[in-house]
């Protein structure tokens, strides 16, 4: 029942096959074998869960319930706000926080019907292309327990790729849902920036932080998008853009033509990585996909750009971490400066600070021009290019990881490599487009993912492609063997 | 550009972050190690190019003013680490020597 998808739970549930109190039940058992090994979740409820599941159950048997997904489980990342349960963004200075309210996110899901079985983990504050920052320690790959699941999404990654929950909730700032998904062999969509509402979702960079959706095939991450997508009243930065019914338009899809911009497959991509990439390449054509290569090369200057203008708003928004009205506080300040301080130091893990510490160096006096100001030069120049080569092609094309998941500990030492991890997926968030990433392959046994990148507000178009895709091959049929760590099949 | 543990206890001063001496040298080779990689955006020629603040085009829409939520004070207290009387508690600020309040 694990390897369900969420439409087919859907449909389970629908036509009485199972109900959702045994589907949360089965699910919840799932967590309590594998999670030890892998570390997904930081908070589980249970109880919750299973009250929601029989509410469900006893409406729709008066047929009262809201949508297709009252009653199918999910997981939130544990960086949206839920109310009256603690939510932690992975870092001891959130670790007793229990908001007051609910994300957009969440509260649209909720009334969709869907059951949240819990929170899952992520690197601390979304910094992170490992998961290794977590505060609750690392998440662990479901194909091999010795490797990283990616991030900042990992646990979320991880929990659909193992069968845990057949949809997560992911925000990507410069990577965090598609490069986890990609290293987990799911499906990941980081919608255009403003499609959905960031309300009650903890701020990292706010000009590039979007929520977004992990499943284990894009018809499901369709479904889910049409609920969560939209305007908010409590985002002003939410886009006021007509949503569509994604599902009915994923089919018929029109003549393609994709570009392959050629950065993307040259500087530092893996060969195996490479290999599998350029059968998808092929697949695509197959479908009736033409292709086309493109020359962007200020593609070179996104990862440059992104660790001035991130940094720089980390170190803004995560000022509001002071010790006093939420969050960490140290133990006997000796004055304020020393509750701000202490707070802070104790409260913040070592990327978050290393972060805080680049943005408030670009960010500082004499250093503004040279650093903050250039850097949205470089972002206004990424986001022309790829906006004159969007307009030439219906999407583009990318790996989207440069390789594969790599072992835990292996580059948590050094940023600059880590943060080459995104190399793919940052232009993509400094231009504010959607991008989808796919399972394509595999390279020494581990997924491979291909991302595809498309227009402003065009995840309709992406979600047609990829599921064409998905409808002509099997590699988001493929799943880990769990039995090899969690004693059950 | 080389970054001093000096620099870096600048800095976390300056975010109010509390730092040892072994962070600090780490960290100095760390931004180190980052802004050098930070300096290759310079490669491209962007004169001429206007600074983009936020991919978002639109006009922000202007909801009418009407209260939208009830008071949260209580909620919001509620999680706070040290509260009185209904106020944040916070080490004495005016007068006093800077004492501690808790």
């Amino acid at each position: 029942m694990h390897w369900l998808t969420m439409m087919e739970m859907a449909r389970g549930l629908e036509s009485r096959e199972f109900s959702a109190t045994e589907l949360v039940e089965h699910l919840l058992s799932r967590v309590a074998f594998v999670d030890g090994s892998l570390n997904s979740f930081i908070t589980m409820d249970r109880e919750r869960a299973l009250i929601d599941a029989a509410h469900w159950d006893e409406a729709r048997s008066r047929n009262q319930h809201p949508s297709p997904l009252a009653g199918v489980p999910m997981a939130h990342k544990d960086i949206f706000c839920t109310k009256n349960q603690r939510t932690t963004c992975a870092s001891r200075m959130l670790e007793d926080f229990v908001p007051p309210y609910n994300a957009t996110v969440v509260e649209r899901l909720a009334e969709a019907g869907m059951v949240c079985l819990g929170k899952t983990n992520m690197d601390e504050f979304a910094m992170g292309s490992s998961n290794e920052t977590s505060y609750f320690g690392p998440v662990r790959n479901p194909w091999d327990i010795t490797r990283v699941p990616g991030g900042s999404s990992g646990g979320s990654a991880a929990a659909v790729a193992a069968g845990l929950v057949p949809l997560a909730t992911g925000t990507d700032t410069g990577g965090s849902i598609r490069q986890p998904a990609a290293l987990c062999g799911i499906s990941g969509l980081k919608p255009t920036y403003g499609r959905v509402s960031r309300w009650g979702m903890v701020a990292y960079a706010s000009s590039l932080d979007q929520a977004g959706l992990m499943a284990r095939s894009v018809e499901d991450i369709a479904c889910a998008l049409s609920y969560i997508a939209g305007f908010d009243d409590f985002d002003s930065t939410s886009a006021d853009e007509a949503v569509g019914d994604y599902i009915r338009m994923l089919d018929a899809p029109g003549k393609m033509k994709a570009g392959l911009p050629k950065q993307f497959f040259s500087d530092g991509i893996d060969a195996g990585v490479a290999a599998v990439m350029g059968k998808a390449v092929d697949a695509l054509r197959a479908l009736g996909i033409e292709t086309v290569e493109l020359d962007i090369p200020e593609l070179r200057y996104a990862i440059p750009a992104y660790y001035v203008i991130a940094p720089a708003e980390a170190s803004s928004n995560l000022a509001r971490y002071d010790g006093v009205r939420f969050g960490h506080r140290c133990d006997t300040p000796a004055d304020l400066e020393d509750l701000y301080k202490r707070s802070r130091g104790e409260g913040f893990g070592v990327e978050v600070q290393r972060r805080i510490l680049v943005g408030t160096y670009v960010l500082s006096h004499g250093y503004y021009d040279a650093y903050y100001l250039t850097a949205q030069k470089v972002r206004h120049s990424i986001r022309r290019a790829l906006k004159q080569a969007l307009a030439q092609v219906d999407f583009l094309v990318a790996p989207t990881a440069p390789e594969v998941a790599f072992p835990l500990g292996s580059r948590n030492l050094d940023p600059v490599a880590m943060y080459m991890s995104d190399i793919c997926t940052i232009a993509v968030n400094l231009a504010g487009l959607p991008a989808l990433s796919l399972p394509v392959g595999f390279s020494s046994g581990l997924p491979v993912g291909m991302q595809l990148i498309g227009d402003d507000f065009d995840e309709a178009g992406l979600l047609q492609a990829g599921h064409l895709y998905q409808k002509n091959t099997a590699w988001h049929r493929h799943h880990p063997d769990v039995a090899t760590y969690s004693g059950v099949e | 550009m080389e970054i001093s543990s000096r620099d870096i206890a600048h800095l976390a001063h300056l975010a109010r972050v509390a730092m040892d001496d072994d962070q600090n040298e780490s960290l100095a080779h760390d931004l180190t190690q980052i802004m050098g990689m930070v300096e290759h955006m310079r490669e491209m020629d962007s004169s001429g190019i206007e600074p983009l603040v936020h991919t978002q085009t639109a006009e922000q829409r202007m909801r009418a003013d009407e209260v939208a939520w009830r008071n949260m004070r209580e909620e919001a207290l509620v999680i706070a680490p040290m509260v009185e009387k209904g106020y944040y508690l916070v080490p004495q600020v005016i007068g006093g020597g800077g004492g501690n309040t808790e």
